[in-house]
């Protein structure tokens, strides 16, 4: 039997919008209390509000992932509000497609920071609890970018690259623990991320990428899908 | 509750669906309302697989195959095509090997391993492309195994058929990704089945996933929206791999 996620606890970093909305949204219709995580104090209220008015539990902490103390911050206001904390979904990230000769410092390090600095901090801190427990799953949203390489992407394809290689380490250390590591990669997602909306039919939709992490949370106990990559299908011409 | 797509029965061949995974593979088909092609080399034991998918009200068709033949998968393919009408879905299983070091493994092990393994999967998927190239449409799994891309001993000539396999079915679905055809790389840790020796399996036992874990996370695949392709999954045991 597949686990029952009915009131397991699930923080999700960059919750307030695309991937993050889609699987914080999927969760809580599962029954999972669910603590939003992002700058956006604004949206994430809002979000908020939404979850609670279907009658399920949401939690807003605004947090930069980037900062330790923020981090520190939503694992201590989520262990108090809810008391365990089961799922840890690594989702925030930023992405500016540039060449190399035309990224800024500042921009690679934003990349670096929130991508993959970010899921370590988030990991870092959940783990106690996920060890004193002997369960969790660890979720990380990395990006088909962190396995192929194309010109424009140097800065976000290094820090997509670093976070899958922190995730399988990751994952061979957590195991011991009983704590499930996935790496979802995604191929281009319809989420606003890029400066133009795209609608073609060839971009997955964040209710894709939600879906897929609620295939794995429901893998039985003993499986750990530690990797999945999904990309649009492409139609054929007629 | 997985669901199929309203007014189509999909027809699946399995192959190695006498055990293991791909008899798990067939089962779950069935169990959502697919037809179910048994094949394998063990025609008694396919006949009693079949049979108690029909016995459950399922669909199954039992059809000898060795996978490493091209004569015996052109003549599987020509009864499918017979009785069943087309392939929507194929699943490659079939598989074999022996733990054995590199310099104690024969030629004739070499010869057998590469052949099902890889060879066989070149000659299904070849039979089966024909006819979903003209129809623009087909789903194709393939299941491999972490030895694809991990090092282990005494598994050389198993893992270098594993990754050829992977190598071969990535090239294919860069080839068929857009005329409709869907290619899906599943790539496995350990999975309790008769490969393993008794021994082993007692041994590891919590080191190691069901046939049925691998089954339903491809049916799960299978039924994924449309506009989504799983490209690779690879799925292991929490408590670790061998």
């Amino acid at each position: 039997m597949p686990p029952d996620l009915k009131n397991s606890v699930a923080i999700v970093t960059g919750a307030s919008k695309g991937i993050g909305r889609a699987v914080t949204l999927a969760l809580a219709e599962q029954g999972v209390h669910v603590v939003l995580a992002a700058r956006n104090s604004d949206a994430l209220h809002t979000l908020e509000n939404d979850i609670r008015a279907t009658g399920n539990q949401a939690f807003a902490v605004t947090t930069d992932v980037t900062s330790e103390h923020s981090v520190n911050n939503l694992i201590y206001e989520s262990e108090k509000k809810f008391g365990k904390i089961d799922i840890l979904i690594n989702n925030a990230g930023v992405g500016v497609f540039e060449k190399v000769i035309d990224t800024s410092t500042e921009e690679f390090e934003e990349m670096m920071n929130v991508n993959l600095k970010g899921a370590f901090l988030c990991s870092r801190a959940v783990l106690p609890f996920m060890m004193r427990q002997k369960s969790g799953n660890i979720i990380t949203i990395a990006s088909l970018a962190g396995k192929n390489s194309f010109s424009g992407g140097a800065a976000y394809s290094a820090s997509k690259w670093g976070l899958i290689g922190f995730a399988r380490s990751l994952m061979l250390e957590a195991r011991e623990y009983n704590i499930r590591v996935v790496t979802i990669c995604p191929g281009s997602v319809n989420t606003g991320f890029a400066e133009k909306e795209r609608n073609e039919p060839l971009i997955i939709q964040p209710e894709d990428v939600a879906s897929t992490v609620l295939f794995a949370l429901s893998a039985p106990d003993r499986v750990n899908v530690s990797e999945i990559d999904i990309r649009p299908t492409i139609k054929p011409r007629t | 509750m997985i669901e199929l797509e309203k007014n189509y029965i999909p027809t699946v061949w399995v192959t190695g669906a006498t055990k293991g995974i791909g008899l798990a593979t067939a089962n779950a088909f069935a169990a959502i309302g697919c037809k179910v092609i048994v094949s394998g080399r063990n025609k008694n034991q396919l006949e009693i697989n079949a049979g108690k998918i029909i016995d459950q009200g399922g669909f199954a068709l039992p059809v000898v195959c060795d996978v490493s033949s091209e004569r015996s998968v052109r003549s599987a393919m020509g009864t499918i095509l017979k009785r069943a009408g087309i392939v929507d879905v194929l699943v490659n299983n079939a598989g074999v090997t022996v733990f054995q070091t590199f310099e104690k493994t024969t030629v004739k092990e070499f010869d057998s391993i590469v052949d099902t393994n890889l060879r066989g999967y070149f000659l299904t998927m070849k039979s089966v492309l024909i006819s979903m190239l003209k129809n623009k449409r087909g789903h194709i799994f393939n299941v491999h195994s972490v030895s694809a891309t991990t090092v282990f001993s005494n598994s050389s000539v198993y893992s270098a058929s594993k990754a050829g396999s992977l190598a071969l079915s990535r090239c294919v679905r860069h080839e068929v990704r857009k005329k409709g055809i869907r290619v899906v790389d599943v790539i496995p840790g350990a999975v309790e089945t008769e490969m393993w020796s008794k021994q082993n399996r007692k041994r590891f036992h919590s080191k190691m996933m069901q046939p049925e874990d691998i089954a339903d996370a491809i049916v799960s695949l299978y039924c994924q929206p449309q506009r989504i392709t799983t490209d690779e999954i690879i799925i292991r045991p929490v408590e670790g791999d061998l």
